[in-house]
């Protein structure tokens, strides 16, 4: 036995050490749900922002920033054709009420239909609501995609002493709040229809004497199906029709009644809504430099990703290759700018220096192993090996250009 | 000469009924009773979560085209089954009533423990429906008639109607409308756009987005008939589970396996 | 208490585990449960996993040994007292497994709703996946052929193995086993794209619904108690009409007292 207990004790610890033990120390939730190669092909992000990140309970707070379907959309999602989108948040329960939500500007309450390629410049208003320190992230649901999470902060949230409140005002002029409105219409009609229902099972359960439950099998036994024996045998008797008579009636008057009462009381109701929005394209930026990635090379020896690239710059000014963002990661060129929040990385950049108006010139791009291989960004033993995201080119006077990359991932060791 | 026979009979029947035995007590209809009710409100709950669940468990899911339809049939699955295993055995009209309190209680569990304490979310956006008015009324129609045939009619038309209506009353101040966002909304779409659900994103709901006809604006009553329909059949699924599955294999062996 | 110590304790043990593990969840999920590729994750929940499976694994082989092995030396005959004890025993673990179907059917499938559709989940053995699918869903099994075994050993005249196998621990235990092997269909649902149904949290989605139908399955455990009732009748019947071969003169049976039974 104890041999049996030892080999099942290894056996389940070396399953769950291959399920996969890795190290990190970041809070995250559901940044790994999906694929990298997805991750890094689907949904692009920039300029990500948090306004505050201490609040108290009814403090707002708005994440705004960029977001992109790519180009890159892959195949196995949404069949390749990504066309109704939400944008949401991702927190570790509700700990915020979502109270405006603009997406180019338009005004979003849910859905919005989306396509590849385009660009998103979002906020979303968060009104503090449970406090605890939690991380935030915005996100896109794409329809028949799941949900893609973008860069994540954490969020510190202090009591107030008068709790929370989510204010809304009717149509009818009343103002609510819509934290606990309704609850006891809810609480106490469901207990009204609880004790109606325990009252028809006690009376049949409960009494002694023939309304015992196990004895009276051998009597049904002998009845026909569509039989009670009727008074006589009196398994049902006149009393009982009479007492299930009085409950039903009860029923019928409590439902009856608190229909008129609500249909009366809340008048003026409407059906749910659905209200999708296309969201008007934003201005479109001039067109500094085009992008084309050659290779991307993943040595593990130095840990290290080399994404090659061809940059020709199309503009009366040099550019630089400032940032490549790829799943939820952001990496910085140090010479453009340093990183911020937990989600942005440095990078190198070689050759360093800028690309002159008309030159076009082979870029290598070379990001840290480590925090890729964390976020599962790195398509390693996946189907498809491929490395994609946004290229990010300024110029002197800070104009920005934003170029899709992807390639196909050589992985000098499998 | 007959009626004496019949008389016999029914005096033999009520003595059976009546027989006090040496082992059987109440403590063994206690156990039944208690013990039953959380199998029957687990398969009631686990019917009614995998077929119907999402209708149920956020206001801006309760709709009136969608809800009504499918959930009646996903809910009266287990309650017929109950019906002809408690008319069977005991000949209590007590199946569809035992089942709504017994999926009463694991939804509410359900609710508080996991929807409001886990993850956060207030109770009046999580609300559990009730079928316990639904059961009651469903029962009383076996109790009357006697007949499964009739019960799957009269009850089906029964449960549905009863279904809506006891719920209707919870369901309306969630039908308020308001302004948020420059638009139009009840609370209940606001309530899902403010507590936030990572993955279950607006347009996953299934609800009425218009419906192709306009029914005179009578779209709820076109539902709620097509629901007592498919409540009829969803009654049969619950006489087969009870009929084959839980009375059929008493003292029923395989000889060989 | 007799017979019924274990119809108490038994479903007592069960409900006291689901609310340990929901409390352990209280405190270990937010911040540790979300992201599985921590360390934390893999200690606090993915080896969680591990000690479930061992846990139900030993307690299985030690419970189904015992009822094996004890039965070897319990007496060939018995009395009409010792059967009807025997029988509330079994009316016990079956009201067990009443209370683990309702653990695996409802307490963490509303838990895996809330969770699954609010956040995202990154693995497949998430925090409400990990209670439901690895410790109660091979519980139920475990519970399901225990039961049966006892009733084999120790309720011959229904359960006996000459009888045959009966149809309704068959209908039973067919649910507790395709339960756990629909784990594994659910799981490969969520992984692929068929008519893009597994990337989203749709509660009733197509692949949740043999859940279901397996757990219909477990209506065999009506006829449990159906067939042990009708036993029960056979031994009053027995008990009476050696009550009439002894006592010239009975008394009316509907006046008769009503007497403690097992």
């Amino acid at each position: 036995m104890r041999r049996f207990i030892l080999m099942a004790l290894t056996a389940l610890l070396g399953a769950a050490a291959m399920t996969g033990l890795r190290t990190t120390s970041v809070s995250a939730h559901g940044e790994i749900a999906q694929e990298g190669f997805v991750r890094m092909e689907a949904v692009g992000w920039w300029d990500v922002r948090f306004s505050r990140s201490d609040l108290t309970q009814n403090d707002n707070m708005v994440i705004s920033g960029t977001t992109k379907l790519l180009e890159t959309w892959p195949s196995n999602m949404s069949n390749g054709n990504p066309e109704i989108c939400y944008l949401t948040v991702v927190e570790p329960g509700a700990r915020f009420v979502l109270v405006d939500r603009k997406i180019n500007g338009m005004e979003s309450p849910q859905s919005f239909f989306c396509s590849k390629g385009s660009v998103y410049n979002f906020s979303m208003t968060l009104r503090a609501r449970d406090p605890g320190n939690w991380h935030v992230h915005p996100a896109i649901a794409v329809k028949e995609s799941g949900t893609l999470i973008g860069p994540g902060q954490y969020i510190n949230i202090s009591s107030s002493p008068s709790g929370f409140s989510f204010p809304v005002t009717l149509l009818n002029g009343k103002g609510i709040d819509v934290e606990g409105y309704g609850t006891w219409l809810v609480l106490g009609f469901s207990a009204v229809t609880l004790v109606l229902g325990m009252w028809w099972l006690l009376y049949w359960t409960v009494p002694g004497g023939i309304k015992r439950t196990v004895c009276r099998l051998r009597v049904a036994n002998e009845l026909p199906l569509n039989q009670d024996g009727g008074p006589a045998v009196g398994i049902i008797t006149r009393r009982d029709h009479r007492h299930m008579a009085y409950i039903t009636g009860a029923t019928v008057v409590l439902v009856g009644a608190g229909f008129v009462w609500a249909s009366s009381h809340y008048s003026g109701n409407i059906p749910l809504q659905v209200q999708w929005v296309k969201p008007p394209a934003p201005p479109v930026q001039a067109q500094l430099a085009t992008a084309q990635a050659t290779n991307a090379i993943y040595d593990p020896a130095s840990d290290t990703l080399k994404i090659e690239t061809t940059v020709t710059n199309t503009a009366k000014s040099p550019v630089t290759v400032s940032a490549f963002r790829t799943g939820n990661l952001t990496f910085l060129n140090p010479v453009a700018g340093l990183p911020h929040g937990d989600y942005e990385y440095q990078m190198k950049v070689s050759p360093e220096g800028t690309i002159e108006p008309g030159q076009t010139e082979k870029v290598t791009v070379s990001i840290p192993g480590g925090v890729l291989r964390q976020q599962e960004l790195l398509p390693l033993g996946q189907a498809q090996y491929v490395v994609a995201g946004v290229l990010e080119l300024t110029d002197a006077e800070g104009n920005r250009n934003f170029d899709t990359i992807n390639t196909s991932l050589n992985p000098t060791s499998t | 000469m007959a009626t004496a026979t019949i008389d016999l009979e029914a005096l033999r029947l009520r003595e059976l009924a009546e027989r006090r035995y040496k082992f059987i007590d109440r403590k063994w209809d206690l156990m039944f009773w208690v013990t039953a009710g959380f199998v029957v409100g687990a398969a009631a709950n686990i019917t009614h979560l995998l077929f119907a669940g999402d209708w149920d468990f956020w206001t801006d899911w309760k709709d009136r085209q969608w809800w009504m339809t499918i959930t009646p049939f996903a809910t009266i699955i287990i309650p017929s089954a109950l019906q002809y295993i408690q008319w069977r055995a005991w000949r209590f009209p007590t199946g569809a009533t035992y089942t709504a309190v017994c999926l009463f209680f694991c939804t509410w569990i359900g609710r508080l423990l996991q929807w409001k304490y886990f993850i956060n979310m207030p109770i009046n956006f999580v609300w559990s429906a009730t079928w316990i008015p639904a059961g009651i009324l469903t029962d009383y129609v076996l109790l009357k008639s006697r007949s499964f045939i009739l019960t799957s009619l009269i009850g089906s038309a029964v449960w549905t109607m009863g279904f809506w209506m006891s719920n209707y009353i919870m369901q309306l101040p969630y039908l308020q409308p308001t302004r948020f966002m420059g638009h139009t909304l009840t609370v209940a779409d606001v309530q899902g756009i403010g507590y936030i659900r990572a993955q279950t994103p607006e347009y996953l709901r299934i609800i009425e987005h218009g419906s192709l006809r306009t029914f005179l604006q009578e779209t709820q009553y076109v539902s709620l008939a097509f629901g007592t329909t498919l409540c009829v059949f969803g009654y049969w699924v619950g006489q087969f589970i009870g009929r084959r599955l839980a009375v059929w294999p008493i003292f029923k062996y395989l000889k060989q396996y | 208490m007799g017979g019924w110590k274990w119809g108490l304790f038994a479903p007592l043990i069960l409900l006291g585990l689901a609310v340990a593990i929901r409390v352990y969840q209280a405190f270990a999920v937010f911040p540790w449960g979300l992201d599985s590729s921590t360390t934390q994750f893999f200690w606090m929940w993915r080896m969680l996993v591990v000690a479930f499976l061992l846990g139900v694994g030993i307690f299985t082989v030690v419970w189904w040994r015992w009822i094996l092995q004890t039965a070897k030396s319990l007496p060939q005959r018995i009395s009409r007292r010792e059967e009807v004890r025997r029988i509330a025993v079994f009316w016990g673990l079956v009201g067990a497994t009443s209370v683990n179907l309702y653990i695996e059917a409802s307490f963490w499938p509303n838990q895996d709703g809330a969770f699954h559709q609010t956040l995202v989940r990154d693995t497949a053995f998430t925090v409400s996946h990990i209670p439901m699918f690895y410790l109660f869903f091979p519980l139920g099994v475990t519970l399901a052929v225990g039961t049966y075994l006892y009733g084999r050993t120790r309720i011959p005249a229904v359960y006996g193995p000459d009888k045959g196998f009966p149809w309704s621990f068959f209908l039973l235990i067919s649910a507790t086993v395709t339960e756990v092997a629909q784990v594994a269909m659910n799981e490969w649902g969520h992984s692929v794209n068929l008519g893009n149904a597994g990337a989203e949290e749709f509660f009733a989605v197509w692949f949740h619904w043999p859940f279901v139908l397996y757990g219909w399955l477990a209506s065999g455990i009506f006829a449990l108690w159906g067939e042990t009732i009708l036993r029960l009748y056979a031994i009053e019947d027995e008990e009476a009409a050696d009550a009439r071969d002894t006592v010239p003169a009975p008394a009316a049976s509907s006046t008769a007292p009503v007497r403690g039974g097992s």
